[in-house]
């Protein structure tokens, strides 16, 4: 009697192993990663005792390779291998402020810590025309503008979708630089999230919540 | 004398409440200023700014020049 071989279980049961030794693996990598980033979050001083959403944020989500190609004529040449996922615009008019000087003072930072996606300027007058033809943005500027790439076609009227950070509003110099590193670090850690907007809307309600706690406490203290 | 106080207290007690709701509304607006999406009367910016990128207006900044 002839022993029939089953090489086809084999090779399920063989596959079946590997897919489990490559989960655990990428469940390893991911948890040490959180681990890191709640330890660095948690070992930042905040001394500036600003309002940002972005604080203590964490990444909780499996790195997705960007899928979207770029192929605009001003679009940055991909300098790591993969299309870009955001497009990061800053508009300033040229208020002589603190908060701007921030910002002009990290342009390569941001560069540095946004997987070199591309950073546009928008010059003085570029900026002052956008503004003008959008007047209630005066006052708001200088301007961080996300556009997720990755979203676009997506859910929404227009297809474009990103977040934006408004340092004009932010008086002081020092809560402006944390704003900013705060929002980069918030990009950062969810560039690999399918709907970072829902993230963000998220966070914000949390930072409501908290907000509305701490308003409470003081009321009571009073 | 103690319906007066009832009073006061109810009326300093509603004065607390809108005062904390007022703070709490003024905290989310200054919040969502500074901090949001882009909604639909901010989407265009986008799109316009895509447009001049398309069009070479703008060019992505290589650490050299300031656009």
């Amino acid at each position: 009697m002839a022993t029939r071989k089953t090489p086809p279980q084999k090779s399920t049961a063989a596959s079946l192993l590997e897919d489990a030794g490559k989960a655990v693996a990428e469940a390893a990598v991911e948890t040490s990663e959180m681990v890191e980033a709640l330890i660095a979050t948690s070992l930042e001083p905040d001394a500036t005792g600003d309002e940002s959403p972005f604080e203590g944020a964490t990444s909780g989500f499996a790195d997705s390779s960007p899928d979207a190609a770029v192929s605009e004529p001003g679009a940055a040449e991909p300098e790591n291998g993969h299309p870009p996922r955001f497009h990061f615009f800053v508009i300033d008019a040229g208020w002589k402020t603190e908060p701007s000087k921030v910002l002009r003072d990290n342009f390569h930072m941001i560069r540095l810590f946004q997987n070199n996606d591309p950073l546009y300027i928008l010059n003085r007058e570029q900026s002052i025309a956008l503004i003008r033809a959008n007047p209630d943005l005066i006052g708001k500027d200088p301007i961080l503008l996300v556009h997720d790439l990755h979203a676009r076609g997506g859910r929404g009227e227009s297809g474009y979708h990103g977040f934006r950070l408004c340092l004009g509003l932010i008086n002081n110099p020092q809560q402006a630089l944390a704003a900013l590193q705060k929002f980069l670090r918030f990009v950062q850690q969810h560039r690999g999230s399918e709907d970072i907007e829902k993230h963000i809307r998220d966070k914000l309600h949390r930072k409501g919540l908290e907000n509305a706690i701490e308003v409470m406490r003081e009321s009571i203290a009073a | 004398m103690s319906e007066v106080s009832e009073a006061v207290t109810l009326v300093f007690f509603s004065f607390l409440m809108v005062a904390a709701g007022y703070e709490i509304k003024r905290r989310q607006q200054k919040l969502r200023a500074v901090y949001d999406v882009l909604d639909v009367e901010t989407k265009h910016i986008a799109a316009g700014l895509e447009q001049m990128v398309q069009q070479g207006e703008l060019r992505p900044y290589t650490g050299e020049t300031v656009a």
